[in-house]
């Protein structure tokens, strides 16, 4: 039986104007850089631990906007109580309903929760701004609605105990730590658990120690009585240096604390002496070694009932690592008992975690935006493809545009022209080129539709496919879709990638190509040769509308045409690199990109153009 | 000083319900601090609800726990106050759930309820009542006045309650509609708060595990159903306090029944009794005894007191004889009285305030300080002034508050429609007051926001600094006493309440519920038997006891319950004394009218022996 911080709103806050946040257990946010997350993340330390220099930079001010005294920034949560599985139940259980007390204990129908809103604002007398808490007496769905008890109230010294909030951002340094006290590994080692028999024991010990190195040591006894000598010159003859070598007291040990790792067969060394990757995931295991203990200890004190609520908010677990060892670290922190709100760049964090777990942010026109995977509408079979796209193509997640296409043929493909295109790769401009194709257009447009993205599809003529594509389309963004299927870049004559580009007249390209690639200039004559009379798979016929039985030799002209297509058609991946490659470097400029690909890219140039002049930010996008 | 054996006893009972039976002077205040002390040390977490009656039996218990260190944090678990500040909380903190806003406010007046009921039987359609024929308006609006009240405590809504349920309703929505609330609401509503929301009461129970009650000798109907409904759910352990020989309240509404009858039956606790009188002297308590046929064992007090009843010519020498034995007992002392006596040590009781007006006179000829005391609650003042400016923070507070607008364009000559839907309620106040003698608050009321913190020292100030220049010396007295009672109110709730919670609308009810008397006044105390409950003095007298006036001729009339409450006050008077108390009554009084009457001694103390003057 626990608490969960359930639900967020935030206004005003740096770079959030408005923001309304479900929470779960967990909560994987990913978004550009600068794109707000961090303060999010500062938001919720802010709520729950209240501590924090507050000045006029936290308050959201538009881009021509003049900062007014009386401009003030609100963050609400609400804490809810869980069951022992973690899901939302009517009431507190015994041991959080002492805690907060009816002073913040609150009904909505049948269920119980604790709103809390956090003010920032400037206080005349203190002559600078500062926090203050009330009370969420109603919980309404806007900001202005919801009722607040309008006395202020103070988190009571129960709450500050037992609702902690750690903020763990990604320049963690486990080497850092050893020589902060107030890290979570300085307060793990300096706790005196020891019996006083003990402490004396061990510290005799030590001081034995001391005395040894020193009196064994010649340079060490010269130095420490020399240094002695600063008795007479600051006038004291009952002052006494020594030179400690081993802290003498218990208390002062962890000063020269060190972890020292033994990777394998290699040498112990300490650990300022291995990479970042290995010191921030220390960092990360004592704060978790940490919060362990005091789980413990509070449960001891206070009972089987009795429990700690940590909210871990952490940024870029990735950090410095493997992407194989981030995939270990991010099990380690879904182990980690207690609420997280992560952020990430890494697709192989992203493809760890649940859909409905991740938030979207982004900013728009100088204000965070947010979309939560949460609503989404979808049914079954799209949870499976969501499943695939999240583990192999995560980096759709983290794109400004996407190009949907038939297959991967037409993936390299189109990534070797946009490159001739634009001058660069894709990925510069925030572009993924995905084959969705057939059945995936669905869920392809669905995901991205959540995310907010910028679309198009560059599809074959089949007719079949068309009406695949419309009636995703339609699916996803409803039915006044118009404007929409305008983003849609569809071959003519059902024809096929491979047959279009025959019809455009880069069939000799692409012999030359075939040939170029199999090193043999006689490559297709050979071919015509060996499958000459034989049977083409029903597949292919069936797309090209042709008799199973090939004829190359009939009509040698067309026979010759027929034939390309089917080496095509069956090693299709296999020659689209070479082609493509073959196409742009033609020496007719016109003929360098074929000209359904320019429609195409004609297209996104309207988009690209926009982000090309600001470097960092997002696409502005008409929804 | 330690705890006697059967105090011990029960601060140490285990869980569970208890009923004490505690008398006068036997220590039950102390024996409630130390309990509620126990109840928090005991248990890390749960809260402890503690009730009185009066704020300053609440203020004396906190004060005590404050000051105790063995209690140190754990007072913050501990929620003292009387039955009415506790249901004012649960108003404004849970209101919402059954449509009251927060800043709903709180008509305390008689008069301003006089004056809705009124405006209602004559404005409201619907109400077929022919003010004539129903005799005399005034008695008519009172008796109706009361029957609300005593339906407001049974817990009736008014559909139940012919004849008068459509005066009732209206009367109600009334205050409902300009967000206002009456003395009786506040029980009312509390009760229907936790009765409509069984979670909040099941909140309320896990939260507040042990609850403890003072005087609940005087609850009644409204306050003992909200507590039977804050034990719903849970074994609890709930703590009654009282005396049935001091239930004086019944013309309220109160009622022994709640602590002897109900509550044992409802919750079976187990009853103690705590006899013995620390307070008084051995000759009091034998009268007092006497009243209820207590055979007490008096040996075991060590001091003898003295008590004498006298009967006097008439009122004059009644009250001579009050003023000289003061004055003499101020010079020589007496044996049974170890410390010096002060004027504060004297107290004069008597059945109502009329009785007591020749003593008042003898002691202003004799130069001895007196004074009357205090209201319980509210603020009393002399000025138009001020009371327009009451008003003013009234509509501040309130904006929709139709019937202080009113009666504040009455006292400023200006239309009743003026200011009515003003959006602005500060414009409104400048544009009613400017133009007018009271045009000089206007600064000082400037400085007031509802719902901001209060810095009341500022308007103060204001005052003070535009006090108009061409009063009369009286009208000026009047008026710097009358903002001096202001600072009073005002120092005593900052030492209440923190900075961050002063507000207009957290000033004014503190002042309505009484937090706010100042208790430093000096001299010789004149009282009636209900303002001396819970208070003691070294030397009591009890003056008036005739027939008729103690008891009341009215309670003679009615007899049976109505006699008891008599005795009751009686006994609540004697047993303030704690060493001299001195019962009078005049053989003859001079009616309002001239004529002479001739007295009998009061039932009470004709079996005792009687000395004549």
């Amino acid at each position: 039986m626990g608490i969960l911080l359930s639900k967020v709103r935030i206004k005003n806050y740096r770079s959030i104007e408005s923001l309304t946040l479900d929470l779960g257990t967990n909560t994987l946010l990913i978004g550009q850089n600068n794109s707000g997350k961090t303060n999010f993340l500062k938001a919720l330390n802010l709520a729950v631990s209240g501590t924090s220099e507050i000045s006029e930079e936290d308050i959201f001010v538009a881009r021509d906007e003049r900062l007014e005294r009386k401009k003030e920034a609100y963050i609400d949560i609400q804490f809810q109580p869980t069951d022992e599985n973690g899901v939302i139940c009517l009431s507190f259980s015994k041991f959080w309903t002492e805690i907060f007390t009816d002073t913040w204990i609150r009904t909505i129908g049948d269920y119980n929760f604790v709103g809390i809103r956090m003010e920032i604002k400037f206080d005349p007398i203190k002559y600078s701004y500062g926090l203050i808490r009330h009370c969420i007496l109603e919980w309404k769905d806007s900001f202005e609605d919801t009722l607040i008890e309008s006395k202020s109230s103070v988190f009571n010294e129960d709450m500050r105990i037992y609702l902690q909030c750690f903020y763990m951002d990604a320049n963690r340094d486990i080497v850092q730590d050893l020589r902060n006290r107030n890290s979570y590994f300085g307060r793990l080692t300096s706790s005196k658990d020891l019996s006083k028999e003990a402490i004396d024991e061990i510290e005799a010990c030590l001081n034995d120690a001391n005395t040894k190195i020193i009196e064994n040591i010649p340079s060490l006894r010269q130095t420490q009585i020399s240094i002695s000598s600063i008795g007479q010159t600051i006038g004291s003859f009952s002052s006494k240096v020594e030179i400690e070598p081993l802290a003498r007291k218990i208390s002062d040990l962890n000063k020269g604390m060190d972890i020292v790792m033994q990777d394998g067969d290699a040498a112990p060394f300490p650990v300022s002496q291995h990479g970042y990757g290995t010191r921030s995931w220390i960092s990360f295991l004592s704060m978790s070694a940490f919060v362990e203990m005091k789980n413990k200890i509070i449960k001891e004190d206070g009972g089987d009932d009795a429990e700690q609520f940590f909210l871990l908010t952490m940024e870029e677990p990735e950090a410095h690592l493997h992407p194989q060892a981030q995939r270990r670290l991010f099990e380690q922190i879904s182990h980690f008992k207690g609420q997280k709100v992560v952020s990430t760049h890494s697709p192989n964090i992203v493809a760890q975690s649940a859909l409905t777990d991740i938030i979207y942010f982004s900013k728009r026109g100088g204000k965070t935006v947010v979309r939560s995977f949460k609503e989404r509408k979808s049914n079954d079979d799209d949870e499976k493809i969501f499943r695939e796209v999240i583990n192999t193509r995560a980096d759709l997640l983290f794109a400004s545009a996407v190009i949907l296409c038939e297959g991967i043929t037409e993936e390299i493909a189109l990534s070797i022209f946009f490159n001739e295109y634009f001058g660069c790769a894709p990925y510069i401009y925030g572009v993924s080129i995905i084959s969705a194709g057939g059945q995936k257009y669905h869920p392809y447009l669905s995901l991205i539709e959540t995310v907010g993205l910028t679309w198009f599809i560059f599809s074959d003529g089949e007719s079949e496919t068309d009406k695949t594509v419309k009636g995703a389309v339609e699916s996803v963004f409803g039915k006044d879709t118009s404007e929409l299927l305008n983003n849609v870049v569809k071959l003519e004559n059902d024809h096929e990638y491979e047959t279009y580009l025959i019809s455009e007249g880069y069939g000799d390209d692409i012999i030359k190509a075939i040939c170029d690639y199999e090193d043999d200039e006689k490559f297709l004559d050979k071919y015509i040769d060996l499958k000459d009379k034989q049977n083409r798979s029903n597949k292919i016929a069936k797309k090209l509308n042709k008799e199973t039985k090939r004829d190359y030799k009939t009509d040698i002209e067309n026979g010759r045409v027929d034939a390309l297509i089917d080496l095509c058609l069956e090693n299709k991946t296999r020659y689209a690199k070479a082609v493509a490659k073959k196409i742009v470097a033609s020496t007719d400029k016109e003929k360098r990109i074929p000209k359904k690909v320019a429609a195409l890219f004609l297209l996104l140039q309207k988009v690209v153009a926009k982000n090309k002049q600001i470097s960092i930010s997002n696409f502005d996008t008409d929804d | 000083m330690n705890l006697s054996p059967k105090q011990k006893q029960i601060v140490e009972h285990i869980d569970g319900p208890l009923l004490v039976k505690a008398g006068p002077g036997s220590g039950k205040t102390r024996v409630l601090t130390e309990r509620v002390k126990r109840l928090l040390i005991v248990n890390k977490r749960s809260k402890v609800l503690a009730l009185t009656f009066s704020n300053m039996a609440a203020e004396e218990i906190r004060l005590r726990l404050e000051t105790d260190r063995e209690v140190g944090d754990a007072i913050k678990r501990v929620t003292i106050g009387t039955i009415h500040s506790f249901c004012l909380e649960i108003i404004q903190s849970r209101g919402y759930l059954i449509g009251l806003r927060p800043d709903i406010s709180l008509f305390e007046n008689e008069t301003d309820r006089i004056a809705i009921l009124r405006s209602v039987i004559s404005d409201k359609a619907g109400i077929e009542m022919n003010l004539q024929r129903q005799g005399d308006p005034k008695t008519f609006i009172a008796r109706c006045l009361s029957a609300i009240s005593e339906f407001k405590r049974s817990l009736m809504v008014p559909e139940s309650c012919d004849p008068i349920s459509a005066i009732y309703r209206q009367y109600n929505d009334a205050l409902f509609n300009q967000n206002a609330m009456d003395f009786d609401d506040i029980l009312f509503y509390a009760y229907r708060i936790l009765a409509d929301n069984l979670n909040v009461v099941k909140l309320y129970n896990s939260v507040y595990r042990f609850i403890c009650i003072d005087e609940s000798q005087d609850l009644n109907n409204a306050q003992y159903n909200i507590i039977r409904i804050l034990c719903s759910f849970y074994f609890y352990n709930i703590m009654l306090v009282g005396d049935e020989n001091q239930s004086i309240y019944a013309f309220n509404g109160s009622n022994s029944k709640y602590m002897s009858e109900l509550f044992v039956r409802d919750f079976k606790p187990t009853i103690y009794k705590l006899e013995e009188n620390f307070r008084s002297a051995k000759q009091i308590i034998r009268f007092s005894n006497s009243l209820f046929d207590n055979t007490d064992d008096l040996s075991r007090y060590l001091y003898e007191g003295e008590f004498k009843i006298t009967a006097y010519i008439n009122e004059l020498a009644e009250a001579q004889a009050v003023r000289s034995a003061i004055e003499n007992l101020m010079n020589s002392g007496h044996k049974d009285i170890e410390n010096p006596l002060k004027y504060d040590d004297f107290a004069v009781i008597a059945r109502n305030k009329y009785v007591l007006s020749q003593v008042e006179s003898e002691l202003k000829k004799g130069g001895i300080p007196f004074f009357y005391k205090n209201t319980q609650s509210g603020i009393a003042y002399e000025t138009d002034y001020m009371e327009v400016f009451d008003l003013t923070l009234s509509l501040i507070k309130n904006p929709i508050d139709e019937f202080h607008r009113q009666k504040l364009c009455k006292l400023v000559s200006k239309d009743l429609s003026k200011g009515k839907d003003c959006s602005n309620v500060k414009i409104l106040i400048e544009e009613l007051l400017s133009g007018s003698k009271f045009a000089w608050l206007i600064t000082a009321l400037r400085q007031i926001s509802s719902g901001e913190v209060l810095y009341f020292d500022r308007v103060l100030e204001d005052l003070k600094k535009f006090f108009p220049s061409d009063l009369s010396d009286d009208d000026r007295y009047l008026l710097e006493k009358d903002i001096y009672e202001w600072q009073n109110h005002w120092d005593k709730f900052k030492s209440q309440v923190a900075r961050e919670h002063r507000t207009l609308i957290a000033f004014r009810n503190a002042i309505s519920l009484g937090n706010t008397q100042e208790k430093t006044q000096t001299g010789v105390s004149l009282l009636t038997g209900h303002m001396s409950k819970g208070l003691e003095f070294e030397v009591v007298f009890v003056i008036g006891l005739t027939e008729g006036t103690f008891p009341d001729y009215r309670a003679v009339i009615k007899g049976d319950e109505a006699i008891t409450q008599e005795k009751n006050n009686i006994y609540v008077a004697v047993t303030r004394a704690k060493r001299l108390c001195y019962l009078s009554y005049p053989q003859i009084k001079t009616m309002p009218w001239g004529s002479d009457k001739a007295q009998k001694p009061s039932r009470f103390i004709s079996s005792q022996a009687i000395s004549l003057k």
